[in-house]
Parts: C-alpha cells; structure tokens; sequence
C-alpha cells in the first residue's frame, strides 16, 4: 500500500502538547528489553521495571469519537464512570476530526456528509440534527428537508460545529472528562492470567515515571487514522524539490493556497474526484465569486464517467461530469439494510469482492456543487483532464507541470501554480506503532482488506486472553463483516455490538426496550447520569 | 430507512396494530358518518342502533377491520412490492417520503377490499347487498392514521428499540 514516506502524520502530536519520547535507558519506570521482547507479560516483570500499574476494568485507547461513543453507550447501559478509563493524548474527542474537517474545507460552520440520524452524542437516533436545528432556528425548512430527501431535496447533513457542540454537552452528562488520562500509547500486550496491559506514556513531568500501566479485563481500541497517504507521483516531486508550498494534500493546512490566489489571479490543479475534491472546488469558486478573483481551476481525473453505470439494473449507480454521485460513503443500506446483511455472511474473498463492487470515489450530488462547476464549464474557467499522471516537475514562472498521458496514449502539459492533492488515500495499518504491536506480539491477523481483523461483535480475533477481551472499531476495521466503520453511525453500530457483548459478560446492562426508554428521557431532560 | 423484507413486515404489523390501533381506538367516535337510514351526518359516538346494534360498536367493528386489513394485505402482498421496487435503488433504501405516498394506494385497496361482503364485519345494512363504507369518514381515518404510524417510524421508535435502525426494520 503506502509506506512512511509517503505519508503525512496526523499523529495528534501535531495537534496538542506533544510527548516526547526521550530516549535513555536510566529514567525510572521504563520499559524493559525482557518486557518488549516477552508477548504475554507476569504481574511480576511489569512490577520489577518500577511501571507503577493501576487496575481498572475496562480501558478505552484513542479519545477520539470512537472512544466517546463507546463511553456514552456504556453509561447509556449502566457503567458507572470509574470502570473505564480513557487513554488520550486529545484535549476533545472530536480534536482530530474537526482538525482534518476543517483543513479539508470543512469548518464549524459548514455542513458534513453525514446523515441526520447519526448524532455521536445520542445513542437512539432521535430527534435528528435536522430536528434539532429546526427547534433550535424555529424553522420548520430542516425537517421538511428530512421528510422529503433525497427525492425532493438533497440530503440534509448538519453543520460540523452542531455535532461538535452537542457532544460536548453530552460528555459533561456522562461525566466524560472525569474518565480521562492524558499520553500516549506504546502498546497493549496479554497478561498471565488473563486480561491486559496497556502501556501509557504521560505527558513530561505529570508522572514520577516515564511509563504507566493499565491492567484491565477489557480492551477498545479506537485511535482512528494513522496518516494520510500522498499520491506517489506528487510525494516524488515533494521530496524531490523539497516543495510542500505549490504541491499540497488537501488534509494538511493549505490555507496559503486560497491566499495566494486572492493576491494574484493563478492556476489550480485538483486531484481527486471524491467529497474532499468537492469542498476544496467550493472553497475556491465561493472565493472566486465573493472577492472577484480570476482563479482558473484545472481538475484532472482517472475515469470520467458521463452515465449512470453498473453491472446490472439493480446495481445502477449515478454518475455525471466524471463524478459518481453518492449520499454517503457507502450504500445508505450498508448501515442497516440488505447490504449491512450482505457483508455479514461473508467470508474472505467474496468479502473483499462485494467490498470492491460496492467501492469507489464518490461525492454527494448537491445542487449548489452542481450549478457551481456548470457555471465553471461554460465561462470556461473550470476545466477537466482525463487520463494519468507521468511525471510532476517544475515549469517556468512558479508554475508546476504536470505530465498527463491520456488513454490514445498522447501527451499533455498541465502547468498550474498550486496543485491540491484531494485524493485522501489512507495509511497501512502498520504504521501505528499500536497495531504493529498488536500484530507482532498479540496474535491480531489482518482481514480480507489488510486491515485488522475483527468479529461481527467487533472483538479482535486472535487476542482473547480470558476473561479478557479486545475490541476494536473504526477505520482500522475495515473490511470487516461491516463496511461504514469510519462514520459516525458505523462507530454507534459497533459500540452497540461491543455494549451488547459487554452485558454478556456481566459487565454492564442489556439496553433492552425498558433502558433505552428511561435513558432517552434522561438524555432528552440532559439529566446528569450518576457520577 | 433501509428495511429488508422481514424487517418491512415486523414493523408494519408493530406499527399498524400498536401505533395505529391506539389511534384508531381514540378516534373512531369522532368520525363523522353518515349512516344508511334518516339520522344525517351524526359522530359515531352518538349513532343510532343499526339493526339492534349499537353503532358506535359496528363503527369500531368498521374502523378495526379497515386496520387489519391495511396490516395483512400489506404484509402480503404491498411490502413484498415494494421490496421489489427497492432493489432497483442502487443505496436499497426506501426513503420517508416513498413511505408517506404508499397511503395512496393503500387507502384504495383497503376501500375496494372492504366492499367484499366476507371482510366487512357490517350487517348487510343497505339491502342492496353492497357494503357500507362512509366515504368521507374512511379518508379521514385512513390518512390521519397514516400519518401518525409514518410520524412514529420514523422517530420515536428509535427510543425503544435503539437495535432496530441497524436491524433493516426488523424487531426479533
């Protein structure tokens, strides 16, 4: 797939006070050659390496929005606040996400792609965002909206600052913050006689020693993405020229872009053809449009497709002016409907295969986008390329030349002044040191998709040390027997399934009809939920 | 929503009777009807005996059986239509809106069906042997019922079973 080089860390080391990893082996509390070596660890050698442990039942790793998900799901099912704890190096659960949402185009005030239903801070899925909105702006346009979507309408999606700021009140509920220890996780390794360490580095001088353990019956892990890969051919010229300024990926901060094409009128390259290529299309046409600017946008794809398409008339998907036109990432049915079911029951290759008839890049076909770029097209300032990229390499007056080989094989010039990198593929799983560890040392092996394997239930198979269990969710589980584990309702869906084999185990409630009522009306009243 | 066939039918008989039984339970005695005979419009709350039958009695016996055969006629034969019709849809989703516009059809079928002598639960009241089904009445009831199951599916039912929105409709 893609290696370190390619790779831009989004590492919250970048996003909050960072943690450094002092090398030098005399600090008190480290970890040991013998505990690094050894797979399953005794109470004994983590003691000897001076690692001060605490006991806790259940650890949560990440302190993302996975991490929030399953907290509020577990208090929703009965589990008081100190039974979990929460590693992090986040100061806010939704630290990562609104960081690359707001790079990638998307700030507080924007809409995401992301349906009304699936609300990280409510469990139930009612009322909607679109509901919410509606009561809060005393207007009556976003549930109309709901009510006729996507035949009428659009699909109506909330605004990132909506959903960032409703979990933040539903963190104070649940007593969120209380459930946290700040630092970084090395690793989680099995314990002799079941359960697990997980290892924490706290930040500098917040502990007496460098490491501290977590011994737990139960492990989540939620930690999201390791990086953002690069298209190989634009990391080429990066590290050739030594140039991030003209040739930037749409998930690191590129806000010099729009800048520099506010004081001088330029050439845009886009890459991509998927949501993030759509945001950035719109950043600079809006710019366009509001300050007068002269930006010419040149937008070069793989395939360009002009029709609907499919392998039969049941699988006919929506495609125009090269893009292929989704709601969400994936068929809204692959949260809960026949495709949801489809997955399930399948095993290995034909996973993998279904994976890839239901893939592909995809944008919401929104009518603002749309009437955007047919303005674009026929004032001719918006142009489109087809084919693959030769070679990227510096051209006259600042410009950056991209070589493009179209499909009778002759050969274009396409110098721009910026290129935007909107492809936003994604890292190898063995770039988090976490699960490289967990791969190494634990007994974790990889799905049909590379990724790690877990069960329908989202328990990592392969790491069962009982009565411990490990459970992961989010976008490392791809290719499992669920396909939308990077989305807001696919985390809700996975802390159900885990909540679900939680009570199992007896270590907290079933939410049956008799809970989730009671608790949907504390959640309605925002009654604080015993400490 | 994204319901699979057994989930379309599940919900459609817990909505329907629960739902829409309750409604229907409440207001049937506000219907205004028009009964064969010289009373006029009257709330069937206060209709005279049909046949020495109480009519506020056969009127519930009316309304009941117009619900009953919404539920079986569509689990039998509507939803697995409909099931057909969303294979077509690339997202196999069937959104609110297609939802709300079934009662069209629906309300036809369940007015035509009720003109068969064997599923109206009315005495043979008008000597012609046709059925007895107050037109306006039926509107009334058919559509506000309706729209109270629709308004329940697609929200508060989530608060009660937090499962069934990953559960394609379904509640076993």
């Amino acid at each position: 797939m893609t290696d370190h080089n390619s790779t831009i860390s989004i590492d919250s080391s970048v996003l909050s006070t960072s943690v450094p990893d002092p090398t030098g082996a005399s600090e008190a509390g480290d970890l040991t050659p013998e505990l690094i070596a050894t797979d399953v660890w005794s109470d004994e050698t983590v003691t000897q390496a001076g690692i001060p442990v605490y006991d806790v039942p259940l650890v949560s790793v990440g302190g993302g929005i996975g991490s929030f998900i399953m907290a509020d799901f577990l208090r929703v099912a009965g589990m008081a606040p100190g039974q979990m704890r929460i590693l992090t190096n986040l100061d806010v659960p939704w630290q990562t996400y609104e960081y690359l949402t707001k790079v990638s185009q998307i700030p507080r005030g924007e809409r995401l792609r992301s349906d009304s239903q699936s609300m990280p801070d409510n469990a139930w899925g009612f009322p909607s965002y679109a509901f919410r909105e509606a009561w809060n702006d005393k207007t009556i346009a976003p549930v109309w909206n709901v009510c006729t979507e996507p035949i009428l309408n659009d699909y109506w999606t909330p605004k990132a600052g909506q959903v960032f700021e409703s979990m933040e009140r539903e963190a104070a509920r649940i007593g969120y913050w209380e459930m946290i220890s700040k630092g970084q996780v090395r690793m989680v390794r099995r314990r002799y006689g079941g359960g697990y360490f997980t290892i924490l580095t706290p930040p500098q001088g917040t502990t007496s020693t460098k490491r501290v353990a977590f011994r737990s019956t139960y492990v989540h892990l939620a930690v999201g993405y390791p990086g953002v890969a690069f298209l190989p051919d634009l990391q080429a010229y990066r590290t050739k020229y030594q140039d991030s300024v003209r040739v930037v990926n749409s998930y690191e901060p590129h806000e010099h872009v729009y800048e520099e094409l506010r004081r001088r009128p330029g050439l845009v390259l886009i890459r991509g053809n998927g949501i993030v290529a759509s945001r950035v299309l719109q950043r600079l046409i809006d710019d366009r449009d509001r300050y007068g600017l002269q930006t010419q946008i040149l937008h070069l794809f793989r395939t360009y497709r002009t029709e609907s398409f499919g392998p039969s008339i049941f699988e006919r998907r929506k495609a125009r002016n090269g893009w292929i036109y989704q709601g969400f990432n994936w068929p809204k049915s692959s949260w809960g409907g026949g495709n949801k079911f489809k997955f399930e029951k399948l095993e290995g290759e034909a996973r993998a295969a279904y994976y890839k008839r239901l893939a592909g890049t995809t944008t919401p076909g929104r009518k603002d986008w749309i009437e955007q770029l047919n303005r674009g097209r026929s004032e001719g300032w918006y142009r489109t390329y087809i084919g693959t990229v030769d070679s990227v390499e510096p051209g006259s007056a600042g410009t950056v030349v991209t070589r493009v080989v179209s499909k009778d094989g002759s050969v274009l010039e396409v110098p721009a002044h910026f290129i935007v990198d909107a492809t936003g593929l994604e890292a190898n799983i063995r770039e988090h040191r976490l699960f490289a560890d967990l791969l190494d040392h634990s007994g974790a092996g990889l799905n049909p998709l590379g990724r790690l394997d877990v069960e329908r239930h989202f328990e990592i198979r392969g790491v069962a040390n009982q009565p411990g269990t490990m459970y992961a969710m989010g976008t490392m589980t791809l290719g499992g027997y669920f396909a939308g584990v990077d989305t807001f309702l696919g985390l809700q869906y996975a802390a159900l399934r885990v909540a679900d084999d939680l009570a199992r185990r007896g270590f907290v409630n079933k939410i049956g009809p008799l809970r989730s009522t009671s608790q949907w009306w504390k959640w309605a009243r925002h009654k604080e939920l015993p400490r | 929503m994204t319901p699979i066939l057994l989930g379309r039918i599940q919900t459609r008989i817990y909505v329907s009777l629960v739902v829409g039984g309750l409604w229907t339970l409440i207001i049937t005695p506000f219907l205004l009807i028009d009964p064969p005979g010289p009373q006029g419009l009257t709330l069937a709350a206060g209709l005279d005996d049909m046949l020495d039958r109480s009519g506020l009695v056969e009127t519930y016996k009316l309304t009941f059986a117009a619900l009953l055969i919404t539920t079986i006629f569509g689990c039998l034969v509507w939803e697995p239509l409909y099931h057909g019709v969303m294979q077509f849809r690339w997202e196999k989703d069937w959104p609110a809106l297609f939802n709300l516009l079934q009662v069209f059809p629906e309300a036809l079928t369940t007015f035509l069906l009720l003109h068969v002598s064997w599923l109206n639960p009315l005495p043979d009241l008008d000597f012609d042997k046709s059925q007895f089904v107050p037109v306006p009445a039926y509107l009334f009831l058919f559509f506000s019922t309706w729209i109270v199951t629709w308004l329940f599916a697609n929200g508060p039912m989530k608060i009660f079973f937090i499962r069934w929105r990953f559960n394609g409709g379904r509640l076993v």
